[in-house]
């Protein structure tokens, strides 16, 4: 009895520290694949559980990273099946066909993360207090544009421009760590 | 635009919950078997995903994560307000549990609208002076004793159950799209709502589309079984199954005169203010219509059918909407110069129809047209905020000119919002010549203290020039069937209606049966009839 709690709290302290390393890589990749902000963390949390369910299966050998990013895009397409009726979804065929590609990006999640951070702070006071409004608060599109005095399309229109020109400068910060500057 | 632009707009869409099951389809079909597509479209979503971990995202964060540490735990306990409810309905959602949610409406009117009266102020005398849509304090409709007005529910699975405050306790079972636009009304839009009322002197009605189930003291349920049918079970007492009655809410035809008798006018009259130059000439169709000289004083103002908030008063509209008119136009077209036709301003949940050239001032157009004159209808629509369907009046794809609109002779305009197509429609003479599509479920606010006004705005600075005649509004869509009649009958100088209607009836809902506990009965939802199919 007492080997087999000294098991699990070494396995809990092992998973600790990985997951704690990974944790936000896996919060990317779900986010990635499901752009509702609640449903993305509904099911980041749920894949974290499933991960320490799992953790047993899981291979001291093997990296932690690709495997907890199967389980994640397990769970999303656990997800995605639950809609499977809703048009406002991709087939599951070509959901899984995302989902395999961005595993193959989860190298990059960090460096992005990094460069975005950077990226961000090269925007405008009013495009930083958007940032703030419509992802750190959670702020409706029609909240802010009532808020501001402006139209709502004005609003989807500030982020898809900021969003353009952040994923520009991303990819030049990226190009330019990379050897011989060669772009992703 | 090329491939990787498109897949970039449609993404943008997906991100911001605006993407139509259209657009999902355009942006499965840019991705299919196409790897480079994929990282493209990953790595913008990346950017969207990662915004929410960067500094200025995580901000907010911080800093409320020790003064309010117990906010996730209150969620489903505490009684709540509109804002919360969606909260609470994701988790329902995602976690497949039932989560009771009481629904509060307070009493206290909500003065934070109020509070930025002199940003309001300031904005009046901003450069942009002639984008009248920025009103003064007092003129701003606000939405009384709740955060956000109508809601409209996206329940994927399981069941999501809650109190309207108006004493009915609902369960909606997934996957359901389910409106609640008053705390006495839902709207389905898909998916089935069960209803049963706390006391004898609660109410709720379930709309959808054609069809109203009102209850009348008892259980019962509403379920759209597909496109077109619903089925209306009742398991207690008994529910009154009620067809919309397919005329406007408000008509006027400017037949009466003052001083006459009204028994030659087709239609009950409602009370009018006419400016010094709105002047009564002979009608289009009828004996009268009104003449507007391009002056300030060239206005009519409906005086009936205001509220006290938004979503109150006889012209608060919220699953759909109709303005028609007939009008003879000497616009000029020219850049700032708007000629309204119909216009009810109360602040950001106005209802606009106006030709328009302003260089796109305020960026109110959706979808995003090239500047220059148009005809636009404006309508402020839940999550969507106010915007305006702008259609450019170039002679492309179908659509009219200036020229074509200014030459002298009558024409036929409709606007029409549906939020059970998601679709909002401009019609002239009869044909559909733009439209834009909205999410399926979207509810109009709108409505409140602002009294309506033909020919020109509150500020009279937007007086029409020409004449305007049969000036009608709805709460429902029409059909483009029921816009092309309307067209031949007025083109033919009699009413929309018919040359025997009378174009207007006191009731908006008509009883077709009851359905008595223990039974159900299924419904064509477009007829409005009972049908006899196998019961699943």
């Amino acid at each position: 009895m007492n080997e087999d709690r000294i098991h699990r709290s070494s396995d809990y302290e092992d998973f600790l520290r990985l997951f704690t390393r990974d944790q936000l890589r896996v919060l990317a990749y779900i986010r990635a694949l499901i752009h509702d902000h609640s449903v993305a963390g509904d099911v980041f949390q749920e894949t974290s559980l499933e991960l320490w369910r799992s953790f047993a299966t899981f291979r001291r050998d093997e990296e932690f990273t690709p495997w907890a990013l199967g389980i994640a895009r397990h769970q999303v397409l656990k997800y995605w099946r639950t809609r499977d009726r809703d048009r406002h979804i991709f087939s599951e065929v070509l959901l899984a066909e995302i989902s395999a590609t961005a595993i193959g990006l989860a190298s990059e999640l960090e460096p992005r993360q990094e460069a975005l951070d950077e990226c961000v702070t090269l925007l405008s006071d009013r495009q930083r207090e958007l940032i703030q409004l419509f992802y750190g608060e959670n702020q409706s599109a029609a909240t802010i544009a009532d808020a501001w005095n402006r139209s709502v399309h004005a609003v989807y229109k500030s982020l898809k421009v900021m969003r353009r020109s952040l994923l520009e400068c991303v990819e030049s910060k990226l190009a330019t760590q990379q050897p011989n500057n060669v772009r992703r | 635009m090329n491939r990787t632009e498109q897949i970039f707009e449609l993404a943008d869409r997906q991100f911001d919950g605006t993407a139509t099951p259209d657009d999902v389809a355009r942006l499965a079909e840019l991705l299919t078997n196409d790897p480079v597509a994929h990282s493209i479209y990953l790595r913008y979503s990346l950017v969207h995903a990662q915004l929410r971990m960067t500094p200025p995202a995580l901000q907010r964060l911080t800093a409320s994560a020790h003064s309010d540490p117990t906010l996730s735990a209150q969620v489903g306990t505490t009684p709540i307000g509109w804002k919360r409810w969606s909260v609470g309905v994701s988790l329902a959602t995602a976690a497949s549990i039932v989560l009771v949610l009481w629904i509060s409406l307070s009493n206290a009117p909500r003065q934070d609208l109020l509070e930025h009266a002199p940003d309001e102020q300031f904005a009046d005398a901003a450069p942009s002076n002639y984008d009248n849509r920025q009103p003064p304090i007092g003129a701003v409709g606000k939405l009384e004793g709740h955060d956000s007005g109508p809601l409209t529910l996206s329940i994927a699975q399981g069941e999501t159950e809650f109190a309207s405050s108006g004493g009915a306790n609902l369960r909606v079972t997934g996957p359901a799209l389910f409106g609640v636009n008053s705390p006495e009304e839902g709207v389905l839009y898909n998916g089935s709502v069960h209803a049963m009322l706390e006391s004898p002197q609660s109410r709720f009605s379930v709309t959808t589309s054609n069809l109203r189930v009102v209850d009348m003291g008892t259980e019962f349920q509403v379920a759209m079984l597909d496109d077109r049918h619903i089925r209306v079970q009742a398991m207690h007492g008994q529910v009154d199954v009620q067809s919309r009655v397919r005329l406007p809410s408000y008509y006027w035809h400017f037949d009466d005169r003052e001083g006459a008798a009204s028994e030659d006018a087709p239609s009950i009259s409602t009370p009018l203010t006419l400016g010094e130059h709105a002047q009564r000439v002979p009608g289009i169709v009828g004996h009268g219509a009104i003449r507007f000289d391009n002056t300030p004083e060239s206005i009519v103002q409906i005086d009936e059918g205001m509220g006290t908030e938004i979503g109150d008063g006889l012209m608060a509209c919220s699953s759909g909407i109709t303005i028609e008119a007939m009008f003879i136009s000497e616009w000029s077209g020219e850049l700032l110069d708007y000629d309204e036709i119909f216009r009810k301003e109360d602040g950001v949940y106005r209802i606009l129809l106006s030709f328009q050239n302003d260089d796109d001032v305020g960026d109110y157009d959706l979808p995003e047209v090239a500047p220059g004159p148009c005809l636009s209808f404006g309508l402020h629509i839940e999550q969507q905020g106010y915007s305006e369907l702008d259609m450019p009046l170039d002679g492309r794809d179908g659509r009219p000119t200036v020229e074509q609109l200014t030459d002298g002779k009558p024409h036929h305009v409709v606007a029409t919002y549906d939020s059970f197509s998601g679709q909002k429609a401009l019609y002239i003479d009869g044909k559909l010549c733009f439209q834009h599509q909205f999410s399926v479920g979207g509810l109009i606010l709108c409505g409140g203290p602002a009294p309506a006004v033909v020919g020109n705005m509150w500020r009279k600075r937007e007086p029409f020039a020409g004449v305007l005649d049969e000036v009608a509004l709805y709460d429902f869509p029409l059909t483009a069937e029921e816009i092309s009649l309307h067209f031949e009958n007025a083109a033919a100088g009699v009413c929309y209606f018919g040359a025997d209607s009378h174009g207007l009836d006191a009731a908006r809902w008509k009883s077709i049966t009851l359905v008595t506990a223990g039974t159900q009965r299924v419904f064509d939802k477009l007829t409005g009839l009972p049908v006899d199919v196998m019961i699943p």
